[in-house]
């Protein structure tokens, strides 16, 4: 062939060929794909289970070593001081059975919508079963760097029925302890509202806003049996029961489908009985709660036990017609005193 | 000789590019891994990415942390949202995206300002072990019940992730004393495409045969008159006056030049490869990806077990002998099944993240690239093979590029539409007409010739085959001229 000729032009083709194809493959780097913007619980079911399993894990832990200072890392607030004193009365006694069952086995949770801290969310569990209620509890996670805690439960009343909660995608909104405008009352008014009916029965000025329920159909028992125990009268025997909010620990509230929210709160009651002077309250009427906090208290005429209540109310949305009322409650002897005064009794 | 320049241009050009192609998918082809490296500037000791970037090339994703030896690093995915919170107001690097395809770009992260909770530090007990004043000291994203995914060690830590839908973002932090912030290093299988390969390929082989039958066209008509006139020796003059006859008769039906371009649609059957299967390929990795260690561990068993129950009866209040109960007794096991809100109870299976599996379709490329590749190999051979066969078959056959009866339509169709130069048109009635004489003398002999219409139908569509029967209007003059009938012939 005539070839020597055709070489310049045919390198040439060829290499214009490659170039081309070489600059078309190198496309440049991708550019990162945010998705769309996600809107709803900022805590997922799963992580809600990862969570609960450790704050269980945790407690199951701390119940049974009896050993009130390994609650420091999963629970808080009216929660801590509860077990605590539990735990306490557990180690006294020897004897667990007035530890509350805390079943972390959840039927339904709520879970925080909002991206902030402190996060607040709200779990039922199934029934442990032996009749046993179920218990809501309420978690929390106050700071980003710190962990999930448990922060109250109650157990909920006989018959029961939670309003409906949000869906675990949807998340549902905190609302805050002072938050008059969306409810018939704020989380802190309501809480405050019961306490005073605890205290003042069907005389407080909250009496037709507060459903009655079973809590204080037992507490109004409860002072009816003292009344009518031997020698009651022959003593002089004086009882009263008087609550407030505790002050240490804000409502924690959680909207629910209806507009309202579930609330729970911590009060603190105390239940005093007196008799007349140099009469004595004998330690063994008392109930074993009571004779373990007692410890070696000398027996006197003054008895008063401090209760820490935990109450989970159902606030109905601002223009309902509905009453607040009580959906569950934990009431625990956390302290007894015998502060009469026997020295003039020779 | 322009013409035999050309067809030598076309087949280099040709074999050029499908050499190109077929080094795109072999030497040249890109790696099946990405590695991107962010190398953190700032004076933190987190990095932390932006939605997206872990899932930037492919949704399955390795990432890898260094920091000094020694040093303890922490890896840990998560929302942006519980990132950026957890992250607050210390400061760290933002990996934003790739600078190219082995660096991510960097940039001081915007701090969280106004963190309400940030000041209460430790109030509750909780190690917040670092702040702001303090950056030198590391805190420990580690533990934290907000991350999906995470992982601690010294010196490098490696983290597994498939991304999922949703903002989830990346923190890779320098722990403890002296801490800096970690270098990151992404990796992500890729699927190695090459999109050159079968178009560099075809289009090569086209030219190539483009080039071969140019070539065959110049050599052809020399090569036919010697087949003629075997014995006779060429006659020069011949080939230069060749062209012009040629252009007197332009429509000449079985134009030798032709054929190489009818050929190219007649080829079309098999060059169509689906390319798409080889783009996408199955990525082992991302099967065991998350099942990350320390996912569902801690959470699971404890989920489904509940503390040592007391038994309902007996409350933990104080109640008893003088004073009733207070406890809010609600036993009724039956009671509550109305009262349980809601049947949504919380799936309490072992953990699973939703799907995160690729395609298990489309076998692996390199297997699929292999088998076309041996496909593909013929079919340049083929071509050449078909080439220089017109030559040899001459004396059989008159021009071997006329299309078959039976060939593809678009055949017949574009030889007819443009006879180019280099036709030997004239060539084949001389061809036929001796033929014709050939024939009639070994009829008179009673043998039967190995006959080029007489032999079956090659399978192949392509046109150069050396056993073409002639078209029909040859094919009559054949028929006549040895008296066979119709049907015989096809």
């Amino acid at each position: 062939m005539r070839g020597p000729s055709s070489a310049p032009p045919v390198a040439a083709l060829l290499a214009g060929l490659l170039s081309l194809a070489l600059t078309g493959c190198a496309p440049g780097p991708p550019a990162p794909d945010p998705g769309p913007a996600v809107v709803g619980a900022v805590v997922t079911e799963e992580q809600e289970r990862t969570i609960i399993g450790r704050v269980a894990a945790s407690l199951e832990k701390a119940t049974a070593e009896r050993d009130p200072a390994a609650l420091e890392a999963r629970t808080t607030g009216p929660a801590r001081e509860l077990r605590a004193s539990q735990l306490e009365v557990a180690r006294l006694l020897a004897d667990d059975d007035r530890v509350t069952d805390l079943p972390m086995t959840m039927q339904s949770v709520v879970l925080p919508a909002e991206p902030g801290w402190p996060r607040t969310s709200l779990a039922v569990s199934t029934s442990p079963g032996r009749g046993a209620a179920p218990v809501l509890y309420a978690f929390e996670q106050r700071l980003a760097r710190g962990d999930y805690k448990l922060w109250a439960w109650a157990k909920l009343l006989r018959g029961e029925t939670l309003p409906r909660f949000a869906s675990s995608e949807a998340g549902a909104a905190r609302v805050p302890a002072d938050d008059e405008e969306s409810l018939t009352m704020s989380p802190a008014q309501a809480v405050a509202a019961y306490a005073d009916v605890l205290s003042e029965g069907a005389d407080s000025a909250f009496a037709d806003r507060i459903q009655d329920d079973e809590f204080r159909v037992l507490l109004r028992e409860q002072e009816a049996a003292q009344r009518e125990t031997d020698d009651w009268r022959a003593s002089d025997g004086r009882y009263s029961f008087s609550a407030r909010p505790d002050r240490d620990a804000a409502p924690r509230a959680m909207r629910v489908v209806d507009g309202g929210a579930i609330v729970m709160g911590a009060i603190d009651s105390s239940q005093l009985i007196e008799l007349q002077e140099c009469a004595t309250i004998e330690r063994r009427s008392l109930t074993e709660t009571q004779r373990a906090l007692h410890g070696e208290q000398r027996e006197s005429n003054v008895l008063r036990t401090t209760f820490l209540d935990v109450v989970a109310l159902y606030v109905p949305a601002a223009g309902s017609e509905e009453q607040v009322r009580l959906v569950g409650v934990e009431h625990v002897a956390v302290d007894v005193e015998s502060t009469g005064d026997l020295s003039g009794c020779g | 000789m322009v013409q035999r320049f050309l067809a030598i241009l076309l087949i280099l050009a040709g074999l050029g590019a499908a050499g190109y192609g077929v080094a795109t998918a072999t030497v040249l082809r890109g790696s099946d891994t990405v590695v991107a490296t962010a190398t953190p500037s700032g004076d933190g000791t987190m990095v932390v990415t932006v939605p997206g970037v872990l899932g930037m090339v492919d949704e399955s994703v390795t990432v890898r942390a260094s920091v000094p030896e020694g040093q303890k690093v922490t890896l840990a995915v998560g929302t942006e949202t519980d990132v950026l919170g957890w992250v607050g107001d210390d400061p760290y690097d933002s990996v934003t995206g790739m600078a190219d395809w082995t660096e991510l770009s960097v940039v001081p992260g915007a701090g969280v300002t106004g963190d309400e909770a940030e000041e209460e530090g430790s109030a509750d007990g909780e190690g917040a072990s670092g702040s702001a004043e303090k950056p030198s000291t590391g805190p420990d994203p580690a533990g934290s019940d907000m991350w999906i995914s995470e992982v601690s060690g010294e010196t490098s830590v490696t983290l597994r992730y498939t991304d999922q839908p949703g903002p989830y973002v990346l923190l890779a932090a320098g722990v403890g004393k002296g801490a800096e912030a970690p270098t990151v290093e992404l990796t992500w299988p890729r699927p190695a495409t090459t999109p050159f390969l079968w178009p560099s390929v075809i289009g090569g082989g086209l030219l190539l045969l483009v080039g071969v039958f140019l070539l065959v066209g110049v050599r052809g008509k020399p090569g036919a008159r010697s087949g003629r006139g075997s014995g006779k020796g060429r006659k020069p003059a011949r080939t230069v006056r060749e062209p012009l006859e040629r252009r007197d008769d332009p429509a000449q039906p079985g134009a030798a030049d032709e054929s190489p371009f009818s050929l190219a649609p007649g080829e079309k059957p098999d060059s169509p490869f689906p390319p798409g299967p080889a783009e996408k390929s199955p990525f082992p990795l991302t099967d065991d990806d998350q099942g990350s260690p320390d996912f569902p561990p801690a959470a699971a068993p404890a989920w489904g077990s509940a503390p040592t129950p007391p038994p309902y009866g007996a409350p933990s209040e104080p109640d008893g002998d003088t004073v009733p109960r207070p406890a809010p007794a609600v036993p009724a096991a039956g009671a509550w099944s109305t009262a349980g809100s809601r049947p949504t109870a919380l799936p309490s299976g072992p953990a699973e993240l939703p799907g995160h599996q690729p395609p298990a379709g489309p076998p692996a490329p390199g297997s699929l690239r292999r088998r076309r590749g041996r496909r593909g190999a013929p079919d340049q051979p083929g071509a050449p093979s078909a080439a220089p066969m017109p030559a040899p078959s001459a004396p059989r056959t008159p021009v071997a590029p006329a299309p078959p009866p039976v060939a593809a339509p678009s055949q017949p169709a574009s030889p007819a539409s443009s006879a180019s130069p280099g036709t030997p048109g004239k060539l084949m009635t001389r061809r036929e007409r001796r033929l014709a004489e050939q024939a009639a003398r070994r009829g008179n002999t009673g043998m039967q010739p190995a006959v080029a219409p007489q032999q079956p139908e090659p399978p192949q569509p392509e046109p150069p085959q050396p056993d073409t029967p002639a078209p029909s209007s040859r094919a009559a003059a054949w028929r006549e001229a040895w008296g066979i009938k119709d049907g015989e012939n096809s």
